[in-house]
């Protein structure tokens, strides 16, 4: 109860040194205050561009990095479970974790449509959070559980679903969340550029073309509720699954 | 008779054992007492097919189906108790029309009946282990391998685990092959005692028909493996 009033304190003593900032600025242009913020958000809310920019950067993100999760998934246990398949996936982990997100973005506006470059890019870039960690989770594995299995003579996919999946679903789930944080970062960036017919970058663009600032922070204000909420989603659904590593106890 | 005829095993550039041979009586309880690091783990460990580099001339305990209860229980925390069990059951003994039924009998063998739905780190140590024994046998095995199951607990726990174990093994009276550096342990429940010693291990000595001992003579062969495991380093 105390942590949370002083969480919401801290919210409240920021929005102020924002809200004086502004006054003293007093140019809307370059630092727009709280409450014109919050104008300018209820005014876009009552067009249907809003959400349709909405629904089709969500589309995106969400498409993105389930398509990652997927793939990385299964990559991930074969690279995990077969070191040579590892060795031969590794220099191409190397290129997308080292090469810049603009680069992606620019290949992928070449490669793909406006609409999909950001979910290809957002794709891209959720990839290896995930796999580095479902190969960790796999490597992880107690050994003396699978010898538990093979004596019992415990089917292969039994193995798989009681053993392996058991033990890396703390790890899936921690490349998850951070694949999950870049991903609103990555996917409006990648429309910025990619400059789709709706979507939240291309909106941010249109602002920053029309000097409105206002609409700027009003959309930026959405990104990060949006990317808070899918955050805290996240986590009461990992949560009391017993596949938190704090959670437990090894006999 | 199980028997195994010139096992050579070697671990890290150490002869562990080096024409071994071992007989042991099917339906009985034998134990293998030794020193750690004696070799007791490994054997078990050839037995049921975990470890697999090594050379052996004859052996009567490949194509065996074994049930294990290790040193630690080795249960998978993200499943309950009930999940555990059923783990290790195979299709045809998970299509059992009373599944359920049939787990929890187990499971109120070793008094747990109350905690299908419980998961592992809810349990004590001693709670935890005796839902292995009960995995154990709830599994149709020949052979029941036992690696030091009662290390670890204190002596209240570990009476009643031996107890449980006890009743549950009358019922069916299969092999177990039980291993342990501990002779109280060892005369408790073994019919046969083998003395595991030297480098590369053989039989030191062996004590048969325990059971049927007179408590006077017990002592004199406890106090005769406890100068035997003395004298090896």
């Amino acid at each position: 109860m105390k942590k949370s009033l002083l969480k919401s304190s801290a919210i409240v003593i920021w929005l102020l040194v924002w809200h004086f900032l502004a006054l003293i600025i007093n140019k809307e242009l370059i630092l727009p205050s709280p409450y014109i913020t919050f104008i300018r958000l209820t005014e876009l809310m009552k067009h249907s561009n809003f959400y349709w920019a909405l629904l089709y950067s969500l589309g995106r993100i969400i498409g993105g990095f389930l398509l990652a999760v997927l793939v990385a998934f299964i990559l991930g246990v074969f690279a995990g479970l077969n070191e040579t398949f590892e060795i031969l996936l590794s220099p191409f982990i190397t290129v997308i974790r080292s090469t810049p997100v603009m680069s992606f973005i620019i290949l992928a506006i070449i490669w793909f449509s406006y609409n999909l470059a950001p979910l290809a890019v957002n794709f891209i870039m959720c990839f290896p959070p995930i796999y580095d960690n479902v190969i960790k989770g796999i490597k992880n594995t107690d050994r003396k559980l699978i010898n538990m299995a093979r004596v019992y003579k415990v089917s292969k996919f039994n193995v798989f679903k009681g053993v392996y999946l058991g033990s890396l679903m703390p790890f899936l789930s921690s490349g998850m969340n951070t694949a999950l944080g870049s991903s609103f970062r990555v996917a409006v960036a990648a429309e910025v550029l990619a400059n789709p017919k709706f979507g939240i970058g291309t909106k941010l663009l249109v602002a920053k073309i029309n000097l409105d600032t206002a609409e700027v922070f009003a959309w930026t204000f959405v990104i990060l509720l949006l990317s808070y909420l899918f955050e805290y989603i996240f986590k009461k659904i990992t949560e009391g699954k017993h596949i938190n590593v704090e959670n437990r106890k090894t006999y | 008779m199980l028997k195994i005829e010139k096992l050579t095993k070697s671990y890290d550039g150490n002869l562990i054992f080096e024409n071994f041979d071992l007989e042991i009586e099917k339906n009985k309880i034998t134990c293998l007492i030794g020193k750690s690091g004696s070799g007791k783990t490994t054997l078990l460990n050839v037995l049921c097919g975990i470890t697999e580099e090594f050379t052996m001339e004859e052996s009567d305990f490949t194509n065996l189906s074994y049930s294990y209860i290790f040193q630690e229980p080795r249960l998978l925390d993200w499943y309950t108790v009930y999940q555990n069990m059923k783990f290790v059951l195979s299709k045809d003994e998970v299509n059992h029309k009373d599944l359920k039924k049939h787990i929890n009998n187990y499971l109120k063998m070793v008094e747990l009946e109350n905690f299908s739905h419980y998961y592992p780190n809810q349990l004590s140590g001693g709670m935890a282990q005796r839902v292995s024994i009960a995995r154990a046998f709830i599994k149709d095995f020949d052979v029941l391998l036992m690696d030091e199951p009662f290390k670890g607990l204190d002596p209240a726990q570990k009476k009643q685990l031996i107890d449980r174990f006890m009743d549950m093994w009358k019922k069916n009276r299969k092999t177990v092959l039980f291993v342990t550096h501990l002779l109280e342990e060892a005369f408790y429940i073994s019919n046969d005692i083998f003395v595991l010693g030297d480098k590369p291990a053989k039989i030191v000595y062996s004590c048969k028909n325990v059971y049927k001992m007179e408590d006077e003579e017990k002592e004199r062969e406890k106090e005769k493996i406890w100068q035997i495991l003395e004298s090896q380093t």
